[in-house]
Parts: structure tokens; sequence; C-alpha cells
């Protein structure tokens, strides 16, 4: 056995050794941390799953300003959406003050239906004398 | 059999100084391609000689050619006074004039009417974009099963994949303000492989797109192929396409044989093409290695490496799977933190207006989880004031009477 492993080569004994080290200091570090990661995401799926209380539950899709504004057209009056720089969108949406509970609802799911996160602040304006509100928001998407 | 019977499709196209020869025998099994030949364009007569020399072997030919030119269009309409194919119902496509430049051609073909024919069967209802990616152009187009509603050509040359990226993005914005339809769906077809160009489409567009492979010449073998599929091609006046029965491959040894239906199915992602290759790389590697196998040096240094290679190759497979799987877990940790935050706030702004009740109106409200500025008409001060109280205890709470008899509140609180 001793003889045999004197007639490998060193050349081969350091590629062996070499190969070992890159297995237990990279390969089996990495895999180890993949799998807990893929645990990580499962219990992160699980638990936006929880806070999502939509009735009909529809995958996140990419923001798309004209496709944004075609949707939320269906809730609101008027929506304008200005880009903005650092890739942001001020959007602008109009609508009757009786139509606050839809708004409401919208601002909850948005970060469901769309890749985006929006600035922790919201403007409501006056819009007029006839119970027409205007709110303002900041969104980026990711 | 002669050489006369067989069918013979030879395809030829130009990519910058040169020219690209090959031909294929048509079986009733698929076609078997020969080596590409290339000739530079100061070599044209040479070129030229060759397929002409082809064609005195195998008499019963079709010379396929392909037209690369960036002014052609689908449209709707049959245009008599330019060139016009027809690519599927009232669905055609157009350029100026047919310019083969001398060269034998019989049948001349638009990638528009490669990329329908390589697709039409997953049409259907829903808006797709095909692109094709040959001699660095990117050919889309948006299509239905009913309809190609819009073409359009994306010359790349001297762009970076980002650029590129950039342009097909600004095209379907383009489309959408046009059409108020959005594809959701990409199918590529490339005639070259670009992972980096494949990889920055998708980050832009933020879509999947499926991807298939194949040279032109191997997709040109394929419309000549038969005489439904090549009815798409701008010169109609082509030889009426018949193969043979029986072909003799033992004859011509066949290098590559591709059946039709093993074509359609080679529609693979780029991951799949990206591990076939790998794959075929390393068997091929191994093999070679083997095939020398007298030559002891040879198997000493596979012996060497072979170890440290598939550690490095399980090592990457994890790392990229890794690195993929943490990107998407910052991604989903953004999502969440976005829902509570929208929660939050959607919580807030219903307490405030619920607060304003009867006793006041809001008239500007910056509202955020850290705190809120409230300004607006009061006509019940001590109630909303109450209200107010509640729901914000170190709030700090001001009236100013205004000159028409109406009082104004502001309302500021910091959590």
């Amino acid at each position: 056995m001793s003889n045999r492993l004197k007639k490998i080569s060193p050349i081969t004994k350091i590629f062996f050794i070499f190969s070992i080290l890159v297995l237990f200091l990279w390969v089996v570090p990495t895999a180890i941390s993949y799998y807990k990661n893929k645990n990580i995401y499962a219990q992160k799926v699980s638990q936006l799953e929880k806070l999502d209380s939509r009735e009909i539950p529809a995958d996140v899709k990419p923001f798309h300003s004209e496709v944004f504004k075609t949707d939320a057209k269906n809730y609101f009056d008027n929506i304008e959406i200005v880009s903005i720089p650092n890739n942001e969108y001020n959007i602008t949406i109009a609508f009757n003050i009786d139509k606050l509970p839809k708004f409401y609802n919208f601002l909850k799911n948005i970060s469901l239906n769309y890749k985006i996160s929006l600035e922790d602040k919201l403007l409501y304006k006056d819009k007029d004398k006839e119970k027409k509100i205007k709110v303002n928001m900041i969104v980026k998407p990711y | 059999m002669s050489n006369q019977e067989q069918y013979v499709t030879i395809t030829h196209y130009k990519e910058r100084e040169f020219y690209f020869l090959n031909y294929a025998i048509q079986t009733e099994d698929g076609f078997i391609a020969k080596d590409i030949e290339q000739f530079h364009e100061s070599d044209k007569i040479k070129f030229i000689e060759r397929i002409r020399k082809l064609q005195s072997k195998y008499q019963n030919n079709n010379v396929v050619s392909i037209s690369l030119v960036a002014n052609q269009i689908v449209s709707q309409n049959n245009d008599k006074n330019r060139a016009t194919a027809k690519i599927f119902q009232d669905t055609f496509v157009t350029q100026d004039e047919i310019d083969v430049g001398d060269i034998p051609t019989t049948l001349y073909f638009s990638p528009f009417a490669i990329l329908y024919e390589h697709y039409k069967d997953m049409l259907n209802d829903k808006l797709t974009l095909f692109i094709g990616y040959f001699d660095r152009k990117l050919f889309m187009m948006f299509a239905t099963d009913d309809k190609i509603h819009q073409s359009w050509i994306i010359g790349t040359r001297g762009l970076t994949e980002k650029q590129i990226a950039e342009r097909v993005y600004k095209s379907m914005q383009a489309y959408y303000k046009i059409s108020y339809n959005f594809a959701d769906h990409i199918e590529m077809l490339v005639a070259e492989e670009n992972p980096k160009l494949l990889k920055f489409l998708r980050e832009e567009l933020s879509l999947h797109i499926e991807l298939a492979q194949s040279n032109i010449h191997n997709l040109l073998h394929y419309m000549a192929s038969s005489q439904d599929i090549a009815k798409s091609s701008y010169i109609k006046s082509f030889k009426k396409i018949e193969i043979p029965k029986h072909t003799p491959i033992k004859e011509d040894k066949p290098k590559e044989i591709n059946s039709t239906r093993e074509y359609k199915r080679e529609k693979q992602n780029l991951n799949d093409i990206k591990i076939d290759n790998s794959e075929k790389d390393f068997i091929g590697k191994i093999k070679s290695l083997f095939s020398s196998s007298n030559d002891t040096q040879n198997s000493s240094i596979l012996a060497t490496i072979l170890p440290l290679l598939i550690i490095l190759v399980i090592g990457t497979f994890f790392h990229i799977k890794n690195s993929q799987i943490s990107n998407k877990i910052y991604k989903k940790d953004i999502q969440i933190s976005a829902h509570k935050t929208n929660i939050q706030l959607a919580n807030i702004s219903k307490n405030i207006f619920q607060s304003m009740g009867k006793n006041g109106e809001l008239t500007e409200a910056t509202i955020s989880t850290k705190g809120v500025d409230l300004k607006g008409i009061v006509w019940g001060i001590e109630p909303l004031k109450s209200s107010l109280k509640k729901l914000y205890s170190n709030g700090k709470f001001a009236i100013k009477p205004l000159e028409n008899f109406m009082t104004e509140f502001s309302f500021t609180s910091n959590k």
C-alpha cells in the first residue's frame, strides 16, 4: 500500500490534497448554505401567504407603469405616474372620498400584486369642494 | 441510388465579409447536413463555382438563402410592387427587393417566416413576443394564433447587451402604447449563443425567456424540407420538393441527422443547453482522453485532474444555486417588509379619517408609520382633539380662527 502511494507522482498528490481542501472548505459549506437558504425561502413564502388576505391570490408581477396605470384605472378616476430619479415613480391617485375603503384595500395589496415597495409616506390632499381627494405616493420597483 | 435522385438543399448566407455555405441530403427521416464551408467575399467566384458544382452533382436541389436586410416588415397587405411572401392567412412579409447579388438562389426566406414556422404550434390567444437573433439583428414579432400584430427589427452592432435589452424593453413599451396589450411571454430563437444578452433581457424585462438555438443552415434546411413549409418564401419558382423514399444513408456517412420531429423538440432553454453543452464537452474531453488510452501521460493527467474537476463542477453548481436562492430570499424579504408597511399605512389612514367623523375635515395630511402631520377645518374642537389624542397621546393639537368664521386645526405627532 505504502509502495503504491510512493509511486504516485507528487503533482497528483498535490492535486488530490487541493481537491480535498476545496471540497471541505468551499463545496460542503456552500451546499449546506444552499439547503439552509432553501428552508428559509420556504418559510418566507409561507409567512407571506399568511399575510396575504386577497380573495384571489395572484403571482406578483414586475412593475410596468402602463400596466399599473391600466389596472388602477379599474378602481380610481384618475391616476398619474411620473418617473423620478433613483428608479422611483411618483404616483398620484385621485378619487371620490367614498372610495376610501377601496383605496385602503388597494394599498394593502399593492406589494403583493407588483414588485414594488412604497416609501413610508402618504400625502393626502383635499382636491376640491366635490369631496375628492388626491393621494400621492412614491414607489420603487425591485 | 444515384446523386441525381437525391433531394439536396444547398444553403448560403453572408455575414459581414464572409459567405457561409452548407448542403444537406434530405431524407424521409430528416436531413443529413455536411460540413459548413466559409468563403471570403474576395473569393465570391470560387463560392459560386462551389454552388454550381454541388448543383451539378445533385441535380434535384434547391439553393436556399435568407434575407437579413433590416427593412423587411410583416403586414396584412400583399404589396405586389415589392418582394412579398405569405406567412399564413392574410399575413405577409415584405421587403423592397430581393437582392441575392447574382448568387444562385431558388428559395429565399425571411427570419420572420422562420420564426413563425418554428413557433406556430405554440401560438394561442395570449400575446407572445418572438425574438429571432440572426446576424446581430433582433427580429421581433408580437403574435397570437390568428395574427402577427407588430414586427420590429433592432440592429445591435456596436451596442452593449444592456443597451440592446433596454431597446427591446422600449419596443415593448411602444407596443403597449399602441395596443394596450403586454406580452408577458417571450420566446427567443438564436442562431448563435449569447448568454450575456439573454441575462440582460431577462433582467431588463423581468420576464422569463425561453430559448431555442439552431444555426442558420439547419433552419434553412428545415424550411426547404417540404413543399408545405417552403411556401412562405419570397421566390416562388422553386423546384417541386420530392424526397426519395429510400435515401442511401450508407453512401454518405451522416455527420448529423436532424429529423423534422426531433428538430421541433429541440426547443431548450439556456440552462438545458448549457448543461447539455457542458456535458457534451466534458464527456467529449473524457472520451478524447480515453481514446488515447495508450498514452499513459494523458491518463495520468486525467487521474490527476478528474477529482478536482468533479469537485469544481459540484461546487459551481451549488454556488450558482445558492446565489439564486439568496437573491430570491432578498426579494421575498423586501416584499414582506413592503407589505407590512403598506398594511400599517392603510390602517393609520383609516383611523385618521375615522377620527375626523363629523367634527372636522382634512385638507392636507402627511401620513407615515413614524408619525402624522394633519391640517384641516374643525367643527367640534374637543371631540376631534380627544379622538386624535386617543391615537397619538403625544400629538400637538392647535387651532387657528379663520376670517370666514371657521376654525383651522393642525395636529402633529411623532412616534
